[in-house]
């Protein structure tokens, strides 16, 4: 069953009012099954970013349709900026309430997913006085806190010290047992091979690649495999 | 409405917070306490300094606080890109802003009648406490169009632009019958038709300015009050309705 379709997306962008546009997305398709962990590659500038956006809304595409549930959608974006005059479980109750009809069951929820990333005792610390890997936690806990079917997370591991890495996968791995469907970008292919059975490839704003991970590595590393598609991609100009 | 009560309790607390908020209130009750020491310094006019310096200090911060959060509350969520996370939950566009709106609107509705209170009981309460407070309803609807106007401005452009930009839409709201009036008794029929025109352009603030003794002891017809409030609060949602339009068009990039 998908949960997540997107159907021809281009998206243009113009550095200023006289400059031509250039293109960001040009022609993207691909789905997401339920159940499974989809992992979005691609090099810096290459459009993940910008598509993650479009199919949240913040960006509108100039063309193309996008499918997706969003009353069961939880985020993790790329920046953990959050309102860092809030403890941890204000700002849980903040996205409870913006996501939950009623206040009912809050507190089990809070306190359960805050045990889930490991923050259970920083319940009442405000945010500001959270290091980088704890406000990557706390982001994930808000964007767990009202049992979403799918999880969309932009570069959940980036800037993160290794312990903060361990962390953030176990959690994404107990998400995925739970059934979760899980999306997400990175730069880091070797979590990306630990944790994903799908793989999307964006490049220069294209989808060059869309399915299994095992079909695309075959018996290579994901690393390698990842590095003769460039090759090739390059090659091709 | 539980979506709008959350983003409208987050935001309350974040401007609180702001150092802003309490430099204006403590600039507001320094004015007052000026208002005490000049006034002491005259025999006559000691309640009528008294009550001008005081509504004078309501104003400004009313004044500083609509230009200053109207410019930035938004902004800094586009800068800090935190309101990314709440737009991913099904809240609209639309109802982010209208609780940015709101919470201005709350904030300032109850800020400023507690300073209004306070005057009040500075003058010993020798005026009715009524008049006092539709005084201030001039001045609370100024600047709740200058908020709204720099909220505008800030969904466009940068936010020192609009709060400079709304600061302008402020003076050439005061200004206009001034220009217009001063165009015809020289007998400048460009400077009178610049002033006319920004009559019809711009909210007519001028006509809110009742930050006086005299409308006091003479207090205005309802009737004028009336259309006073219904011509400003047209501009408000006006304002705030181009601004949802925008918004909801603008790239979060």
């Amino acid at each position: 069953m998908t949960v997540l379709s997107v159907r021809h997306l281009s998206k243009s962008f113009k550095s200023g009012f006289f400059e031509p546009a250039y293109k960001v997305l040009a022609d993207i398709s691909f789905k997401i099954e339920k159940g499974r962990a989809t992992g979005f590659v691609g090099l810096n500038g290459a459009g993940k970013t910008t598509t993650l956006k479009c199919i949240l809304g913040f960006i509108r595409p100039q063309s193309g349709s996008i499918e997706l549930n969003r009353q069961s959608l939880g985020y993790l974006p790329e920046r953990p900026c959050y309102y860092d005059f809030l403890t941890a479980k204000e700002f849980l109750e903040f996205f409870w309430k913006l996501s939950v009809d009623h206040s009912d069951g809050f507190e089990k929820a809070c306190d359960n997913v805050l045990k889930e990333v490991g923050l259970l005792d920083s319940k009442h610390v405000l945010l500001k006085k959270f290091s980088k890997g704890m406000l990557q936690r706390v982001g994930l806990a808000q964007a767990l806190i009202h049992h979403p079917e799918v999880l969309i997370l932009d570069e959940p591991m980036s800037g993160l010290d290794p312990d903060g890495r361990i962390r953030i996968k176990e959690i994404l791995f107990r998400q995925k047992a739970l059934g979760r469907t899980i999306f997400f970008s990175s730069h880091l292919l070797s979590d990306m091979e630990e944790l994903c059975e799908d793989l999307v490839i964006i490049h220069k704003g294209k989808i060059v690649y869309t399915g299994s991970l095992e079909s695309f590595k075959k018996t290579e590393s994901l690393e390698s495999s990842f590095k003769q598609l460039r090759q090739q991609l390059e090659g091709r100009g | 409405m539980q979506q709008l009560r959350a983003l409208i309790n987050v935001s309350i607390q974040e401007l609180i917070r702001m150092r802003l908020w309490w430099v204006l209130v403590s600039l507001c009750l320094l004015l007052f306490a000026l208002s005490f020491l000049f006034g002491s310094l005259s025999f006559d006019e000691k309640t009528r300094m008294l009550l001008h310096f005081g509504f004078l200090g309501v104003h400004l911060s009313g004044l500083g606080l609509a230009v200053v959060f109207g410019s930035q509350l938004l902004q800094k969520e586009l800068d800090h890109q935190t309101c990314l996370v709440v737009l991913s939950r099904n809240v609209s566009r639309e109802k982010f802003l209208l609780s940015k709106a709101l919470t201005f609107y709350v904030v300032w509705g109850a800020g400023g009648s507690a300073l209004v209170i306070m005057l009040w009981l500075l003058l010993g309460a020798q005026f009715s406490l009524g008049k006092m407070l539709l005084v201030f309803s001039g001045s609370y609807l100024e600047s709740a169009v200058i908020f709204s106007a720099a909220l505008f401005l800030s969904v466009n452009t940068r936010s020192l632009i609009a709060g400079s930009a709304s600061l302008g839409i402020y003076l050439i709201s005061h200004w206009s019958q001034e220009v217009a009036f001063f165009g015809e008794k020289v007998g400048n029929p460009v400077l009178s038709a610049v002033g006319q025109t920004s009559q019809y352009l711009f909210p007519r603030l001028y006509e809110a300015n009742w930050r006086s003794i005299y409308f006091i002891e003479h207090p205005i017809s309802w009737g004028y009050f009336l259309w006073t409030w219904t011509h400003l609060c047209a501009w408000v949602v006006l304002l705030i309705v181009a601004s949802m339009v925008t918004f909801r068009r603008r790239d979060l990039v």
